[in-house]
């Protein structure tokens, strides 16, 4: 290595027919996105890792067939013949090879994400009405795309706990969970205090956490944030606005702009959604009396 | 307490959760809350680390059992065999009341009133051959009458039935591995295997390179005997020879294929050949830990173990230096606690670091690069563990003479079911068809009876239906390829052969139903097997496997619909070959097989045009006790007329 280039090598890499270019260790799903093909997906989130437990980011994925030569045999049109594997794989795990090829919009990944989708709502409770994350709801969306119109679930649907207070902060719906596990990862590698996990196997397995034990630390909010669909909720927002009657304002001091409107809830934003780790708690702050009392809080506790 | 943890790394305590909640719980018999906490603070983790890994293991209790726990089987052979009368006679003589079928409970144990007896129902306990099985304590019962099961509770006598049902081998085996297995006068102590030339191979291994051993494995073809068949020489080789972390060397004891107990007897008979062959193993590997990830329902089998491994360390076999040839090795048991998925190699790595048994995706964690703390790791079965030993003592090229080409050497055949006389047979693999196996060597079926299916493959695998033609493949000498069709009993026992047959060798354990069986019940034993072992990591099992016992159910009660049987299977082939691991292939293919071959079973059962009504999900009272519902006033009234019309407020 005597003479390192500053740029790492690039990939070509063909998505959905056309070839492109990535650096190397770009994530497929990323690099699909980075072209404007959008994946869906659950449980990967570009901050944490990737359990690829969700099974929403199935593609059709394939590396070039190679000759005796150990080159890659190249077809009429001057293009590598791709050998595809014959079952689907996940893109949110996977990094991007030299010569790599996936499709996502083939009729298999189609199929796939019918099938997650409807694996997903069965014992779902389904009570959109009624709940906090309608509106911007992970489920929602891909229902709009991948879902079908008519259950064909017959069977009662799994029971678990509602509304479990997990911390001062944060409420959780059991049922409305799909174990995607981002809150764990969130509460496990970047707020590094571990409480919440899994219980129970199976189709019973339950978010939660160790009794006596709450989610109560600083970043707690982001949870909200990154769940993906309605089981961890804002407790101070639970129940109190539709999310498509809020204004939204960007803002880099929530707190300064709190005093001239009415501050409903605070999320974090695009491109860094879990760096604004403190901010997000100072919601509950703003019904203080004593705006003064706040950034001494602040420093107090929310650091990094 | 601190021994069990001086076995792993010390950067690696939390693998030492298991084995602690294993020694609380045989202290104090059962897992409360002072439990987790404490074993939380000795490891340095957070209780809910502990939490998650104890409501994972069914095995691990976190209600106290009755004096008395009595666990039995309920899976598929043993469910033929009156397992489920077991229980029903057993809680009716005990007056334990069990939650009836299909209520949900998160604690499986019933104790009865006075505190003296406690019942569960546990999935296969791999003694399938001398179904129905339970275990009192630690102790497996074999061969329990479900009409007398209740008097042999109460008097706590003998076993019934004989632990050894032992027989000379039948003359189409080949016994290799099994030599030993049930041989008069045979010991599993180490003097005895020493007597018959034990550890000779070792010893003969150590004078070889390492490079040598590895090609003789690869030579002689083998493949692995867990279930996937995969060339065993192959995936030693992604052991780098100059690998600079630690290698690891797992045996996957962790035997709980439905219809397979091959590992059973040659743990609890023939410990020392299992040890020979991991001593080789890790000689070749260059491993200088290897462990053992026995099932929890093995606790004798741990026992010996832990014994024979005391005993061949006191011969210098195991240890420092082993026999003066400068190579240490260790070995060590690791407990699990009763669940399937920790047969899946990831999945069972995870196990032994502490963790739920969640198997991990691959790419990029191949266990042979990133396994056991993230270590290059080679997870073998105990079958396949135990060839290498007899490898190294024909070489590679007479190995391979065994069997057929690409299906080389000896395997154990578990037969149970419908059959005259279940048990295991150990044939060179491809030697006998389906029809000798059954017939010759099973004693057939029961008088009067007539073939109805077979699960060739331990209970994954792809049923066979008895009147269906197979087209085969076959390779000629001259290299030429004919077809041709044959007849169920006409399958060799091998891996292509049953592959070809459109089902697979899996692990072994041939499940045969006889023409008395409803193919919708047998179906619905296994969902339930699979909806209770799916880890739950991925949507598609987690969901589907579920979804397909609770379609059964209905079916079995009488509510099967017109499409059923169409929801059955597109169920099954959106889990198969979506999921993280291959438990994905292995609860849809039963599902998929069934409701194709036996569609008239199927039909029959689903003939209702509407679904039956549901039981109600909530109780209104349940309804008002929910805290969801909030009762102060809200401090904005969310409505358009509040948002205006610029939507906003």
């Amino acid at each position: 290595m005597d003479n390192p280039s500053p740029s790492p090598p690039m990939f070509n890499v063909q998505i959905d027919g056309i070839w492109h270019q990535f650096p190397k260790g770009t994530r497929v799903i990323e690099a699909c996105e980075q072209v404007g093909v959008f994946v869906p997906r659950y449980c990967y989130h570009k901050k944490l890792s990737s359990p690829g437990n969700c099974r929403m980011c199935l593609i059709e994925m394939g590396f070039p067939r190679l000759g005796p030569d150990r080159k890659p045999e190249l077809g009429a049109d001057g293009n590598p013949i791709i050998n595809w594997m014959p079952r689907p794989q996940i893109c949110c795990a996977q990094d991007v090879a030299e010569g790599m090829a996936v499709r996502t919009d083939s009729p298999l990944v189609k199929e796939c994400r019918h099938g997650v989708m409807e694996f997903l709502l069965i014992n779902h409770p389904l009570d959109c009405p009624i709940c906090d994350q309608a509106g911007e709801c992970r489920l929602q969306e891909f229902s709009v795309d991948y879902g079908s119109s008519q259950s064909r679930f017959l069977e009662n649907k799994v029971k678990k706990p509602k509304a479990v207070q997990l911390g001062p902060r944060v409420t959780l719906d059991d049922e409305r969970c799909i174990l995607c596990s981002r809150c764990i990862r969130f509460c496990q590698e970047i707020a590094h205090d571990d409480v919440l996990g899994f219980v129970e196997r199976g189709s019973h397995t339950v978010l939660t956490a160790h009794p006596g034990r709450s989610l109560d630390n600083n970043y707690s909010l982001n949870t909200v944030d990154i769940c993906p669909v309605g089981a961890l909720t804002n407790t101070d927002f639970r129940f109190k606005m539709r999310v498509w009657f809020l204004k939204e304002t960007k803002s880099l001091a929530p707190l300064l702009c709190s005093r001239c409107g009415n501050l409903m809830r605070l999320v974090g934003s695009e491109p860094h959604p879990i760096e604004a780790k403190t901010d997000l708690l100072t919601y509950s702050c703003t019904a203080c009396e004593d705006l003064l009392v706040l950034p001494v809080q602040i420093s107090a506790t929310g650091n990094d | 307490m601190d021994e069990a943890i001086a076995r792993y790394p010390k950067d690696h305590r939390r693998s030492a959760t298991m084995p602690l909640l294993h020694l609380w719980q045989e202290h104090f018999g059962f897992i409360g809350h002072e439990a987790v906490f404490w074993i939380a603070e000795k490891l340095g983790l957070q209780p809910i680390n502990i939490l998650e890994v104890v409501t994972f293991y069914p095995m691990f209790r976190q209600h106290p059992a009755g004096k008395t726990h009595i666990r039995i089987c309920r899976t598929l052979s043993c469910a033929m065999a009156g397992g489920l009368e077991v229980m029903e006679n057993l809680c009716a003589s005990l007056g334990i009341k069990r939650p009836n079928d299909g209520e949900e409970t998160n604690n499986p144990i019933a104790v009865s009133a006075d505190g003296n007896y406690s019942v569960e129902f546990v999935e296969c306990l791999a003694s399938c051959h001398t179904a129905p099985v339970c275990m009192i304590g630690e102790q497996l019962h074999e061969k329990v009458d479900p009409n007398s099961a209740a008097d042999f509770f109460r008097n706590r006598q003998s076993v019934i039935g004989d632990p050894k049902l032992a027989w000379p081998p039948h003359p189409l085996e080949h016994r290799l591995v099994y030599k030993n297995i049930g041989r008069p006068g045979w010991t599993s102590d180490i003097d005895c295997y020493l007597r018959d030339g034990g550890y000779e191979q070792l010893k003969q291994a150590l004078t070889l390179s390492r490079d040598d051993i590895v090609n003789k494995v690869k030579n002689s073809g083998l493949r692995g005997r867990g279930g996937a068949g995969f060339s065993c020489g192959l995936k030693w080789s992604f052991i780098k020879p100059d690998e600079k972390r630690p290698v690891y060397l797992i045996c996957n004891a962790d035997e709980s294929e439905p219809g397979t107990f091959k590992d059973r007897y040659i743990i609890h008979e023939d410990p020392h050949q299992l040890l020979e062959g991991m001593l080789i193993s890790c000689y070749a590997l260059g491993a200088h830990t290897a462990y053992i990830y026995i099932r929890g329902e093995f606790p004798e089998g741990a026992n010996i173990l832990e014994r024979a491994i005391e005993d061949a360390r006191q011969h210098n076999f195991l240890g420092k230096d082993i026999l003066g040839s400068g190579f240490d090795v260790e070995f060590y048991i690791h407990r699990g606690a009763g669940a399937y998925i920790c047969g899946e190699e990831t999945g069972l790595i995870e196990s032994l670091e502490g963790k739920r048994g969640y198997p991990r995706i691959k790419p990029p964690y191949f266990p042979a690069v990133l396994g056991l703390y993230m270590c290059p790791t080679i997870v073998n079965n105990v079958e396949t563990l135990c060839n290498i030993k007899h490898i190294i003592a024909m070489g590679g090229a007479e190995y391979a003479r065994l069997g057929r080409p690409n299906n080389t050497g000896t395997r154990v055949l578990c037969v149970s079911g419908d059959v005259q006389r279940p048990g295991y047979f150990e044939v060179e693999v491809g030697a006998v068809t389906m029809g000798q196996l059954i017939y010759e060597m099973a004693g057939g079926l029961r008088p009067g009876r007539k073939l109805k299916a077979v699960i060739p493959g331990g209970s994954s695998a792809k049923v066979l239906r008895a009147d269906e033609r197979f087209k085969i493949k076959e390779r000629q000498t001259d290299g030429s390829t004919s077809e041709r069709e044959i007849a169920i009993d006409d399958i060799a026992m091998d891996f292509d052969s049953l592959a070809a047959a459109g089902s697979m060798a899996g692990s072994g354990g041939v499940i045969v139903l006889d023409d008395s069986r409803d193919m919708v019940w047998a179906l619905n034993n296994l969902n339930k097997f699979y909806a209770h072992e799916s880890c739950g990591q991925c949507t598609p099992c987690r969901e589907g496997s579920l979804w397909m016992q609770k379609i059964t159910d209905r079916m079995l009660r009488g509510g099967g619909v017109v499409e059923d049987p169409k929801t059955l299977k597109t169920i099954g082939d959106n889990i198969a070959g979506r999921t993280i691991c291959a438990f994905g292939e292995a609860c849809a293919w039963p599902t998929q097989s069934f409701v194709e071959k036996f569609p008239e079973e199927f039909a029959a059962r689903a003939r209702k045009p509407i679904p039956p009504p549901l039981p109600p999900e909530y109780t209104s009272e349940e309804l008002i006790e929910e805290e969801s519902i909030p009762t102060v006033p809200m401090a904005h009234d969310p409505g358009w007329e509040k948002a205006g019309a610029k939507g906003t407020i």
